[in-house]
């Protein structure tokens, strides 16, 4: 697809997950839910959770600085052009702009940086943006992208309006890509976004609509609020897995793979009941893709850590087709094709 | 130095100002500083701030609508949009991009946000032009911003004084593939973590969680940790860093200081904007200050570009710079040909 000649390949990748976990049981006793229907409505065994200092921007330099390290040699800091945050909006501060501090943190002090902001997909962004950065200008041949995510933070437990939250967990993740890398070429992306869901699910306090104020810091409006819950329940069975399995075919067509089965998909972490209907969909064998049912949902950072898992079963050698795919609020899909 | 690549151009662009001010007079009375200092030493005399219903994404809707009436385009033609403006919006964790699809009927379209800070919609602006020459299904691509970060000024503050113009609206422009006028040119950006620290909102992220005390602290405004610091190490590199990020995208789109025709700066004190505009070597009328407006965020290029084409200080062919900076921080610029495009 668009220009043929610029060629990128992801070169190396690092995670950063925190030690502790929570387990269905203990979700179970803060949410009122059964720790059975975590485990089957759900899909979750237990998750990550973050420890004192494990912070979005905190994680995401861990990964990034273990990305570097992976890159074994292939990468300094100072052949790093652009960095992009590649997290969620909720950061360690408000409005900070968390891909300059990342590039101080990592010392890539020839680069400039800017965020991504969204939900979910920024990863699967990111990825596409620095394919487009290095197809557009010249000077860009190395980008790091690097995000942390914490939204547990903003997830009431005892909110029924917002179960599907509650596998929500905690990392960072980092991946450097870089032009003409031959190995985990990028092939073909896709993105689609549901606009008519754009307000169907966000925090309500600390915007400029509640600004936060001494009556409200302290109550349920500092967590994630879905005004139609009957409908979004609708739209999390139905349509949401059938718009991330419509991603993932237009991200191989456009890859010239239409049709084709991957060798994996690193897919974000979907309920039992989504994930089904997903691989139904697209013919996929459940073992070709990894529930993360041990590990939460971790936001953007879902198709780091599933590519992982996968490569260290060894799913995938060298040659195989993977598809990276995410969903998030807004609600926005990617889905990206790589060959190892 | 692109050849063979693909051309865009800002088809059309708007601004939305609020209707409500903060003159030096009021300011004045409510902070440390004088009306008299305001005026003369930083140079400006009143910002927009937001009236009711004038939030961080309405505003950007309000002026992307008038960019697509100006545009001429349909809702389907739009492929892209990008949200450029603060993330300090109507709610948290609530993404703006499918908020400006929904509300323009965007369907076809796909979107995402970025964030440079005050820098961000000439960023943004470059990366459109670098996707329609990455993504051929790309031709049409709406960036829309909102800035409203007055909210998070504490006139009582001292150390927030050169922040006390932060102002409120929204802008928007279409970037096209093969434009007919307005190419984008080069640009250049350059960030330095070394500042990563020195300006934040104390409480709210997730190193403190706003509470009731945070507030009663007043932890719930933008301020500088290092005020002195920060000055120092700033002034140093910021003009410095301003005309390299100046002189390479001057260079990659094949030009000199002497062929620029207008400078779209992004707002600061009055001495600064001065300093600069020599060192450029330009002539008050080659630039806009925007006194009476106050600093509009990442909007300002568009708003002083809109003064620009008001008080006929920019005509076709000429070469326009566009300069902006971000707390964090980074710095860009970018070069426009203004009007008819005849190629090059």
């Amino acid at each position: 697809m668009g220009n043929k000649e610029t060629k990128v390949g992801i070169v190396s990748y690092g995670i950063y997950l925190p030690k502790d976990y929570e387990t269905a049981e203990e979700i179970a006793k803060k949410s009122g839910m059964a720790a059975g229907e975590i485990t089957s409505e759900l899909g979750l065994v237990k998750k990550h959770k973050p420890g004192a200092k494990d912070f979005p921007v905190t994680m995401a330099v861990q990964a990034a600085l273990q990305a570097l390290e992976n890159s074994k040699g292939l990468v300094s800091p100072d052949d790093i052009d652009v960095v992009l945050w590649s997290g969620d909006e909720y950061k360690d501060y408000i409005a900070q702009t968390a891909s300059i501090r990342i590039q101080e943190e990592v010392k890539a002090y020839k680069a400039w940086a800017f965020d991504i902001i969204g939900q979910g997909v920024t990863t699967l962004t990111g990825i596409r943006l620095a394919r487009d950065l290095m197809a557009g200008d010249s000077s860009v041949n190395t980008v790091l992208l690097a995000g942390g995510t914490r939204d547990i933070d903003l997830v009431d437990y005892t909110n029924p309006d917002t179960r599907w939250m509650l596998p929500t967990s905690v990392s960072g993740a980092a991946i450097i890509l870089r032009r003409d890398f031959v190995n985990n070429s990028i092939m073909g992306m896709a993105a689609l976004v549901d606009p008519e869901m754009a307000d169907e699910a966000y925090v309500p306090v600390g915007g400029t609509v509640n600004r936060f104020s001494v009556d409200n810091v302290e109550t349920k409006g500092m967590f994630f609020h879905v005004p139609n819950p009957s409908l979004m329940d609708e739209y999390l069975e139905e349509r949401m897995p059938m718009r991330l399995a419509e991603v993932i075919g237009k991200a191989l067509d456009n890859a010239g793979l239409a049709g084709k089965k991957p060798d994996y998909l690193a897919m974000r972490y979907l309920m039992p009941e989504q994930r089904k209907t997903v691989l139904s969909a697209l013919e996929i064998n459940a073992d070709r893709t990894d529930s993360l049912s041990d590990a939460g949902h971790h936001g953007p950072n879902d198709v780091v850590i599933s590519l992982d898992r996968a490569i260290k079963k060894g799913i995938i050698k060298k040659g195989s087709v993977v598809v990276l795919a995410a969903a998030g609020i807004g609600f926005t899909y990617s889905a990206a094709v790589m060959q190892c | 130095m692109q050849q063979n690549q693909a051309s865009a151009g800002i088809l059309s662009f708007a601004t939305y100002i609020t209707r409500y001010y903060h003159d030096a007079d009021y300011i004045a009375a409510h902070s440390h500083t004088p009306a008299d200092v305001i005026r003369n030493k930083i140079g400006w005399t009143q910002k927009n701030v937001p009236g009711p219903g004038d939030h961080t994404v309405a505003m950007g809707i309000k002026a992307a609508r008038k960019a697509m009436y100006y545009a001429g385009l349909r809702s389907e033609d739009i492929d892209l949009v990008i949200w450029s403006g603060e993330e300090i919006k109507e709610y948290r964790s609530w993404p703006s991009g499918p908020k400006v699809q929904k509300e323009l009927g965007l369907k076809k379209a796909w979107s995402f946000d970025m964030q440079q800070r005050c820098g961000t919609t000439v960023a943004a602006m470059m990366m459109a032009r670098n996707m329609i020459r990455a993504d051929k299904s790309i031709k049409n691509v709406l960036i829309a911003t909102g800035y409203r970060n007055s909210d998070l000024i504490d006139y009582n503050d001292e150390a927030a004084r050169f922040m006390l113009y932060l102002a409120a609206g929204g802008a928007a422009c279409i970037v096209q593939r093969d434009c007919p006028r307005n190419t984008i040119l080069e640009g250049h950006c350059i960030s330095d973590g070394s500042f990563s620290g020195d300006v934040l909102v104390p409480a709210g992220g997730a190193v403190k969680p706003m509470t009731k005390e945070a507030l009663l602290n007043n932890e719930y405004r933008v301020t500088c940790v290092d005020q002195e610091g920060m000055k120092k190490r700033l002034e140093m590199k910021s003009l410095s860093n301003w005309l390299i990020c100046i002189d390479k995208a001057l260079e990659k789109s094949g030009y000199n200081r002497k062929d620029v025709n207008y400078a779209a700066m992004i707002m600061v004190k009055k001495s600064a904007h001065d300093y600069l505009m020599n060192q450029l070597g330009l002539k008050p009328e080659q630039t806009r200050y925007l006194g009476e407006f106050g600093h509009h965020g990442q909007n300002d290029q568009l708003l002083s570009l809109e003064m620009a084409l008001e008080e006929n200080l920019v005509k076709d062919g000429d070469l326009v710079l566009m300069i902006s900076a971000g707390i964090g921080y980074a710095w860009d610029a970018l070069l426009v040909r203004w009007g008819e495009n005849k190629g090059k």
